[in-house]
């Protein structure tokens, strides 16, 4: 098979909208120096550069062809030197200077070597049918080229700054990646620095540097158009596979035991000073290249199947494991999980990283999209954050004398990391001792979601400004609480959780019979590092070492109201805090009495005894016609819904009278389904006839009810014990009587009443006419609603529904 | 990956209220990611979109599954894997699941309508392989 390249670059190139454009125009200003070279080197004034060698830490010594020298010298790869491999941790670990240049040079080193052991295995095995392929030196020309360009997209500070423009270019990358997909498969989507090194190689300024006759890649690569050049070798950054190309070659550059991997992570480990190593030898020694056809692979991967089938002979091959290297893989598994755990996710480093990402996005200017020559430029990281805090002027097109850049712009420069001032970690809520991991997934899981994106972290952040702007306008007589509060700036605060971005790492393994198969592993590495990770898995408040204290109390206020979490004191022992802001109970009532804070959250700061209790429906006697299994479903889901809405439970009194209420009604819709009490063929004529049916059922029951009472200017309909309130109404057809946005007057009323008698929680009985015949079972017509109410706050609205004017009773759907 | 905790979220509770064994979730083999594909149309409007699918090295595969089920975890929903790794515990009850969706602005019903058909697709499949 043929694939139409230029036709392929041409629909992803569209589909990556104005990013195409970007990169095009920053290609042709990195390659402009080289194609003069190229010039000079036709015209014979200057000769063809030599082979090279350079010496590595890693690799020793790593050789470099003519064309090779020719592309490294240039600026295209030059400016890979200002770009540190792993952002600012260097202000943490002084010997992590190491930079993308080193590493790329490093990862051509290291698919070399990958080769040579396929190539081994290959000739090992010659004997054995079918043949696996012999790779030569023009395969060898191409993965190292493409090692050469892997990270050749990446922008300043490496992965510091990849969130910011996958959140600004969200839409082209899912274009992208899309469009991929009709003609490849992945393992992963790929990252936005990986589809700018895909673009780069699209561009007009590489095509043209492909094809001048004194670069001669093409040519060395035995490959004859320069799109299909173009294609291989940007696929193989994407770790995109194609029947029409050689799996194993992609896998080289991108796949589950690459030269990225190999390389990156003894290079990190080596210049951070980490006692981290991984058997590389080992692991390249036991690399295998595993036949994919119909007898080996599993009758269940269908989709891999049908890859092999469209492939030629009906069979691909793919980099996989030997069995007896297995325990070499899992050392690099778990050797992986050390260095994000100590290395990349060290909170200094995030402090760091997270201080980067908020100066540019302070710096650059408030537009939709910031064009990738703001961010791309030909300097170094350094002078990047000199540029964005004013100190340096003339490249990019950064805000000028903006106070919060330039203040985060110094700090960098200064080496003044910002501090944690709050910790907040899954296990290290107050009362997690007391609940168990389910009910506090009910705090911590909406927590967690929120600030696992940049918007949920921004609108935390911004919650403790305002608190702290609050404080310090308010009438409290705290003084020096003010003061505190005062001197604090939205860019003092940074709300940060560190993102997975361990990739689980799925390869297979042949088996004695020649069947793949992923690893039979009694213990698997790439789980178990989740778990270790998940279990340290932390968010932080970082701040200037200054303000730690007044953060670390507003951090705990704002996380208690915002999310009812709150830290225990062992999460302050791991931060080591230093400076406090006494957290006292005579200041936290200053707050409540301001109206800073709630009554909730004065309680939960203060770790009084929480004595409100919730719904318990096992009070409730449900209808006994109802399964056990709808009973238990119907309870949870009212008392969970309940407890999100008022998470401060209820007074007694008003939890009888609603667990009453509930009975009432549930009753009145059980009996309501063989008897009804509404008409069958017309609306009821008034809703006191409906209200009259209530009050029956609710008599026989025995529970107690007033009616017509009248209060806040109008007349109530039912009241259930003194505490709980029914509204009634009827309405026409509908198939939606249930729906919050469905005579929200009634609700409105119904409020009114309720707060006049110092409830929270009010019922709503919808009579209605459905529109078809078939009616929901009862459970699905009672539903729990949110309702919240300008000055009078938030209210739980029960509503149920009754169905009138429907045929016989025989054809209703019985619970 | 910040819809992945919210389809956590979804996912897991959906599957505590509607699926016959709403205690495990299979985790492992792409059984989880083939039922998804199949019901991919069912999910509520919200997620529709969230979901991207395609051929892995290691066979069929969603995507943003590996990480939702990381978040899964993350957000206490689910244990870490038993020790034969083809499914996971859950974590929550009933209550908490339809706390979470409610939280969400899911509709209980249709969650757990979907949660129904993801376990009945998740049984044949595995009925399938077997």
């Amino acid at each position: 098979m043929v694939l139409e390249s230029k036709n392929i670059i041409s629909k992803l190139n569209a589909a990556s909208g104005k990013l195409e454009a970007a990169t095009a125009d920053l290609v042709d200003g990195w390659l402009s120096p080289l194609f003069e070279q190229l010039d000079e080197i036709q015209l014979g004034n200057i000769p063809q550069p030599k082979r090279k060698q350079v010496t590595d830490p890693i690799w020793h010594i790593i050789d470099l062809e003519g064309h090779e020298v020719l592309f490294i010298d240039s600026p295209i790869m030059q400016r890979l030197r200002g770009i540190r491999q792993l952002g600012l941790a260097h202000l943490v670990f002084p010997g992590a200077t190491h930079d993308r240049f080193a590493h790329s040079l490093g990862v051509l080193a290291a698919v070399s070597e990958i080769y040579l052991a396929i190539n081994k295995v290959t000739y090992n095995n010659e004997d054995t049918q079918p043949t696996p392929p012999k790779f030569n030196a023009k395969h060898l020309h191409l993965i190292r080229f493409a090692a050469l360009l892997h990270d050749i997209g990446h922008g300043p500070f490496s992965h510091a700054v990849e969130p910011l423009l996958e959140r600004q270019y969200e839409q082209e990358v899912k274009s992208f990646t899309s469009t991929l997909q009709n003609s490849f498969n992945f393992d992963s989507r790929p990252a936005f620095a990986e589809i700018i090194s895909a673009l780069i190689i699209f561009s007009p300024a590489m095509a043209k540097l492909f094809n001048h006759s004194k670069f001669s890649l093409l040519t060395k690569c035995g490959i004859d158009n320069v799109a299909d050049l173009q294609l291989r070798l940007a696929m193989m950054i994407l770790g995109a596979r194609n029947s029409a190309y050689p799996v194993a070659l992609s896998s080289i550059i991108s796949g589950q035991i690459d030269g990225d991997k190999l390389d990156y992570m003894t290079r990190d480990a080596y210049h951070s000073g980490m006692p981290i190593s991984f058997d590389t030898r080992r692991l390249m020694s036991r690399i295998d290249h595993i036949r994919c056809d119909l007898d080996s692979l599993p009758e269940g991967d269908e989709g891999n199947r049908a890859f092999a089938e469209k492939c030629m002979d009906g069979r691909y091959y793919d980099i996989g494991i030997k069995s007896s290297g297995v325990g070499a893989l899992e050392q690099m598994l778990i050797g992986r999980n050390f260095l994000y755990d100590r290395l990349y996710f060290h909170h200094k480093v995030r402090a760091a990283d997270a201080m980067a990402q908020r100066l540019l996005e302070f710096a650059l200017p408030e537009v939709e999209k910031v064009p990738l020559k703001e961010i791309y430029l030909s300097v170094n990281d350094d002078t990047i954050i000199a540029l964005a805090g004013g100190e340096l002027r003339g490249k990019g097109n950064f805000v000028e004398d903006k106070a919060s850049s330039k203040y985060i712009a110094n700090a960098l420069s200064m080496r003044k990391l910002y501090q944690r001032a709050f910790l907040f970690r899954a296990r290290l809520h107050h009362l997690h001792d007391v609940e168990t991991d389910e009910t506090f997934a009910r705090v911590w899981s909406p927590l967690s979601s929120d600030l696992a994106t940049r918007q949920g972290r921004e609108n935390l952040e911004k919650a403790i400004i305002d608190l702290a702007e609050k404080i310090s306008q308010s009438n409290i007589d705290d003084i020096e609480l003010k003061q505190l509060c005062s001197k604090l700036k939205p860019w003092h605060i940074i709300v940060d959780l560190a993102a997975n971005r361990i990739k689980p790492v799925s390869i297979h393994v042949t088996n004695q019979n020649g069947q793949l198969a992923l690893p039979n592993l009694t213990f698997d590495p790439t789980r178990w590092a989740e778990v270790y990770n998940l279990q340290k898995r932390t968010g932080y408040v970082f701040c200037p070492e200054k303000y730690i204290g007044i953060v670390a109390l507003l951090s705990r206020i704002a996380f208690c109201k915002e999310y009812k979490y709150v830290s225990n004191s062992e999460a302050e022992d791991l931060i080591k805090v230093h400076t406090q802001v006494d957290i006292n109970k005579e200041r936290m009532k200053q707050l409540l009495h301001h109206k800073i804070i709630d009554q909730m959250t004065y309680d939960l700061l203060s770790f009084e005894q929480i004595a409100r209790p919730s719904l318990d429906m096992k009070k409730v006697q449900l209808p006994k016609e109802w399964k056990k299994e709808d009973c238990e479903k119907f309870s949870a889901r009212i008392c969970g819904e309940l407890k999100t809405i008022l998470p401060y439970g209820l007074a007694d009194d008003e939890l009888t009278a609603i667990e009453k209420t509930i009975e009432g009604m549930t009753r009145y819709l059980q009996t309501d389904l063989t008897n009804p009490s509404l008409p069958r063929d017309k609306k009821p004529s008034e809703p006191k006839e409906l209200q009259k049916a209530l009050r029956t059922c609710f008599d026989t029951l025995g529970i107690p009810v007033t009616e017509g009472a009248e209060m806040s200017g109008g007349e109530t309909d039912l009241i259930i014990f003194e505490k709980a309130l029914i509204e009634n109404k009827v309405v026409d057809e509908t198939d939606s009587p249930l729906a919050k946005e469905f005579i929200p007057n009634v609700s409105a009323q119904a409020q009114r009443y309720a707060e006049s008698i110092g409830t929270k929680v009010f019922f709503t009985m919808i009579a209605y006419k459905p529109k078809a015949d078939n009616i929901a079972p009862i459970t699905r017509r009672i539903k729990v609603i949110k309702r919240e109410f300008e000055n009078a706050g938030v209210y739980a609205e029960i509503r149920c529904a009754v169905p009138y004017g429907r045929s016989a009773p025989s054809r209703a759907k019985l619970m | 990956m910040s819809n992945a905790f919210k389809l956590a979220e979804f996912l897991i509770s959906a599957w505590k209220i509607g699926a016959r064994d709403g205690d495990k979730i299979p985790t492992s083999h792409g059984v989880l990611d083939r039922a998804l594909f199949d019901l991919k149309d069912d999910l509520p409007e919200q997620f529709r979109d969230n979901l991207t699918f395609g051929t892995t090295r290691v066979g069929d595969r969603c995507y943003e599954l590996p990480e939702i089920l990381y978040a899964a975890q993350a957000n206490l929903l689910t244990s870490e894997p038993n020790p034969t790794y083809t499914t996971t515990q859950l974590q929550i009850g009933n209550e908490v699941a339809y706390g979470l969706l409610f939280n969400m602005g899911v509709d209980a019903f249709e969650a757990e309508d979907f949660g129904k058909k993801l376990s009945r697709k998740v049984d044949n499949l595995m009925e399938l392989a077997h």
